[in-house]
């Protein structure tokens, strides 16, 4: 027989060796749990760094041409290390990868220390392309960088920056007036000279310009003496390059017609003949109501004047310099001429002695020809005559 | 009687505390897995028809992965109705070999500009008979395509 107390005492041993048992089964469970959420943590934490890395690479991507290669310069501009793993190139019309199975060719990892640069030989991969192309350099982390859009000749770079030339004529300008042309990007375009200035010297003078750009969209905006020309919807012009590589500008001038000035000698019609007696003679010239622009008269002879008959010219005053305008008379000399005879003079001013220049046409007038003849009566005296 | 009662506790709680082990083990895996599920799409371009686009992905990550989601629809757009399609393993790079670049061919839907998406899943966590098996443990993807 077992006694109350055996049985009560086996029932204890029975509940501690039950809870040692399942004791035994859960510490290691729990510990193993444990030691898989500390894998998973590491794994986490590791995975966080690596995005930190990954997300702290910075690397500029730089197209040149050294030589005959097409090369990239990449250089790791970021606080850590990266490998370089993979380039493409691909047209950015068409997005299609210049390598026909996607990316370039040869290429090995290459890894790149923080300042450092290195040279990526892209020749292979671009042989013989023209277009458009851009460069994508991938890293082992999963960073993508990219180029500048670059344009390609025969899969090298032309020698300019600017690949394209957009010319800007400007027509019929105004003598004298400062002319601007200013060129602006309206996207990411470049253009080199952004503006150009021109002083025309003479009317209706046309003049070209050629600007050096990448493929953009272009404002292009005339300006005459820094204000702007009002040419309507033709200014300013907007033209998106390569489609479009000329603008002109026409300022509807019309064209001047040269006009022969006009000579006036000034002097009295009758002298009393006297021995040595002097007469002034003045001789002035008239730009025609009709000239379409205003004249500067830029020389005149010395021997402008010349005297037949009984008297001659002993001396001229010249005057130059002058400007004219039209249906205006200036004087141009200042002559003394003596009478030697009894014989009428005749004094004459050939043609071309007084030689001007168009304000705005920049074109030689000449003087028509001109002649006035004094009558010299018999008398006495000598001595100066101006009636 | 009790040394028999005792051992049969014993193999009770010990397959139960294993069966616990395991399913935490596999837990931990799936979650690695999804941890380390990284896929990049490099380059993408559309057919000449419009009507599919070639994209081209890697993986950066440490598990091979299973595509089972690649579409193209216009961006701001919900995404179209679309069943997973296995579309090919891409495996990780393993350095000094990291030219693995596997070229999908995705269907085209509507105008540009597009937005890809791609979902995937660790290969070992692919069952191909039950696709939606483990798709919890997938990643999701989009990017930008202008079109």
């Amino acid at each position: 027989m077992t006694s109350r107390g055996d049985l009560g005492f086996s029932s204890v041993v029975a509940a501690v060796f039950t809870v040692v048992i399942v004791i035994a089964a859960l510490i290691p469970t729990l510990l193993y749990t444990q030691s898989l959420y500390s894998i998973l943590s590491s794994e986490i934490n590791e995975r966080r760094r690596f995005e930190i890395e990954r997300y702290s690479e910075k690397l500029d991507v730089f197209v040149l041409q050294i030589g005959n290669e097409l090369t990239l310069k990449v250089a790791n501009t970021g606080p850590i290390s990266l490998v370089v793993v993979r380039v493409w190139a691909y047209d950015v019309g068409t997005g299609a990868t210049l390598s026909p199975d996607g990316p370039c060719h040869d290429i090995q990892p290459i890894a790149i220390n923080p300042g450092s640069e290195a040279l990526i030989d892209v020749s292979a991969c671009v042989s013989g392309y023209t277009g458009y192309v851009m460069f994508k350099v991938v890293t082992e982390r999963g960073r993508e960088f990219t180029s500048d859009v670059v344009g390609l000749r025969n899969g090298m770079l032309p020698l300019s920056p600017f690949p394209f030339t957009l010319t800007v004529s400007i027509l019929n300008m105004h003598r004298g007036k400062m002319y601007t042309v200013e060129v602006t990007p309206l996207d990411d375009g470049l253009v080199s000279p952004r503006t150009f200035t021109h002083k025309a010297t003479a009317s209706n003078e046309n003049v070209t310009v050629a600007f050096g750009t990448t493929a953009g969209t272009f404002n292009v905006t005339l300006y005459e003496n820094n204000r702007l020309v009002d040419l309507g919807d033709s200014n300013p012009q907007s033209v998106r390059v390569p489609d479009h590589t000329a603008v002109v500008f026409d300022l509807e001038r019309t064209d001047i017609t040269i006009v022969n000035l006009e000579v006036t000698i000034m002097a009295p019609r009758r002298v009393g003949y006297a021995e040595g007696r002097e007469v002034q003679v003045s001789v002035f010239v008239r730009l025609p109501s009709s000239a379409q622009e205003p004249v500067t008269i830029t020389s005149v002879q010395a021997n402008l004047l010349t005297a037949t008959g009984g008297g001659q010219v002993d001396e001229c005053s010249i005057v130059s310099g002058m400007d004219l305008y039209p249906n205006q008379m200036i004087l141009v000399a200042s002559c003394i001429v003596t009478i030697t005879s009894r014989n009428d003079v005749t004094l004459t001013v050939p043609e071309g002695a007084i030689v001007g220049t168009g304000h705005y046409s920049g074109l030689q007038y000449d003087n028509a020809g001109g002649s006035f003849t004094i009558q010299v009566r018999g008398g006495r005296g000598g001595g100066r005559d101006g009636d | 009687m009790s040394v028999a009662i005792g051992i049969v506790l014993m193999l009770v709680s010990h397959s139960w505390a294993a069966s616990i082990r395991a399913g935490s083990l596999d837990q931990t895996n799936k979650e690695i897995a999804q941890q380390w599920s990284l896929l990049l799409v490099e380059h993408a371009v559309l057919s000449d028809d419009g009507s599919s686009a070639t994209v081209y992905v890697s993986n950066p990550g440490k598990y091979e992965l299973v595509v089972l989601r690649c579409v193209v629809y216009p961006r701001g757009a919900p995404p179209p109705t679309f069943s997973f399609d296995e579309h090919g393993p891409v495996p990780p790079g393993v350095p000094p070999d990291m030219s693995l670049v596997v070229p999908l061919t995705c269907p085209v839907y509507g105008a540009g500009p597009f937005v890809i998406e791609l979902f995937a899943i660790p290969a070992h966590l692919y069952n191909p008979r039950e696709p939606s098996t483990n798709a919890q443990y997938g990643v999701t993807m989009k990017y930008d395509l202008e079109g």
